[in-house]
């Protein structure tokens, strides 16, 4: 009997402490992609949340099939600190390749940075709170191919070279992006080239607000997000 | 009778209900198992606990509530970092966390800090991820308390709730009975 009494404790104990210990798994949730569809009588709103990295472009380029004959208004809403220059390329064509008008938004305290700008900038419309926060800076390599140039063993001349050739990548590309897929419909040149000075090793965080006020021309029109 | 035997102090009060017990001995057990000692003692008590509990229920309480009715919206917030990160594991049995977050892309802004407790978990090696509801913009929290832990915390204070109000509610009804004999 008192055998059973400590096995019942013992298994109680056990119990109550598995009770407190759940699944961990927080560390993935910053590079999670998230694809929320919610269908309103006069619009569909589609929720996009993670890095603009694979696959990407086939899940929005799928959501806006299923909704290819759906004359209803079509909002991408953004939140994204941004990832692969190819990637966000392929969702801005998946945008313009839908004959329809994709409108984007970024939400109150949302994030629009780095290579998702260009894909808010592939919106009929472009609406942001004014306490959305955009986010510019140069282009740069990805951290695996950091590292892998990390790991190899290069004498200090090479080392040097190596971080010069990076260096001018980096601007060729960073030229090319703020040309090619950020220079486009409706943003101010001027304001664009003191952005491009400014950028170099560092990062610039701008509102919603900022960039209407600023004559950017990104933001087409200010809304306050809860109201939509 | 062995409970009143072990009863600590077994003072004069006690040993006069006792004494009643040959006329009414169902009576005289409770009453031996009243607990002895001066009413100020038990207010003492009483106090504690109540103030233990007032402030879990206070510190806690709210952001518990918030975090499951904002349970499933919370989106990684990209323009947070969480800093300072630390929990401390009292006696393998209860951890305090603790963690700052700062908005990057208004430095301006003082940072928040945020806390929470844990029963038997350590909470050690976990990545800080601030998240923000999609339904409230103004909510921010960090994702392992607000979602991976929510369970873990929400019966942790429970627990702890409960257990401090049981203590408060033995230490009003002590301080109860000690007041009636310290009449006596």
């Amino acid at each position: 009997m008192s055998l059973l009494k400590v096995v019942g404790g013992v298994g109680g104990a056990l119990l109550l402490w598995a009770t407190f210990q759940s699944p961990s798994g927080s560390g993935d949730v910053a590079s999670r992609q998230t694809l929320s569809i919610s269908e309103q009588p006069d619009r569909i709103v589609l929720g996009w949340s993670g890095p603009v990295q694979d696959p990407m472009s086939e899940r929005i380029a799928a959501a806006l099939d299923r909704y290819k004959a759906d004359r209803r208004r079509l909002i991408l809403i953004l939140n994204s600190p941004g990832g692969s220059i190819d990637q966000g390329r392929k969702v801005v064509a998946a945008i313009r390749a839908r004959d329809r008008a994709i409108d984007t938004l970024v939400q109150k305290a949302g994030v629009c940075a780095s290579m998702c700008v260009p894909i808010f900038l592939a919106g009929t419309e472009r609406m942001a709170d004014p306490e959305a926060y955009f986010m510019f800076h140069q282009a740069s390599l990805n951290s695996s191919t950091r590292e892998n140039i990390k790991r190899r063993q290069l004498n200090e001349a090479e080392t040097a070279r190596l971080s010069q050739t990076i260096k001018a990548l980096e601007t060729q590309a960073t030229d090319d992006l703020f040309r090619n897929d950020i220079g486009i419909r409706g943003v101010s040149r001027v304001w664009l080239a003191r952005m491009r000075e400014k950028i170099p090793d560092r990062d610039i965080w701008m509102s919603g607000q900022q960039l209407v006020e600023e004559r950017s021309g990104i933001v087409d029109r200010l809304v306050r997000t809860p109201a939509l | 009778m062995a409970f009143g035997k072990r009863q600590p102090g077994v003072g004069s009060a006690a040993q006069a209900l006792n004494a009643n017990t040959a006329a009414a001995p169902g009576y005289a057990v409770t009453e031996s198992a009243a607990p002895t000692g001066h009413p100020f003692r038990w207010l003492i008590i009483l106090l504690a606990c109540g103030a233990m509990l007032y402030g879990l229920v206070v510190s806690y309480g709210p952001d518990i509530l918030r975090d499951h009715r904002l349970a499933g919206t919370w989106q990684p917030a990209y323009d947070l970092q969480a800093m300072e990160g630390r929990c401390e594991r009292k006696n393998f049995v209860i951890t305090f966390c603790s963690a700052k977050i700062r908005s990057v892309a208004n430095p301006g802004q003082a940072p928040i800090t945020h806390r929470f407790m844990m029963l038997f978990t350590g909470g050690g090696g976990e990545a800080l991820v601030p998240v923000r509801s999609t339904i409230d913009r103004a909510a921010v929290s960090i994702f392992y308390a607000a979602e991976t832990k929510l369970l873990n915390r929400t019966l942790s204070f429970v627990f702890t709730a409960g257990i401090l109000a049981l203590f408060s509610v033995f230490a009003l009804f002590a301080c109860w009975k000690a007041l009636n004999h310290f009449d006596e």
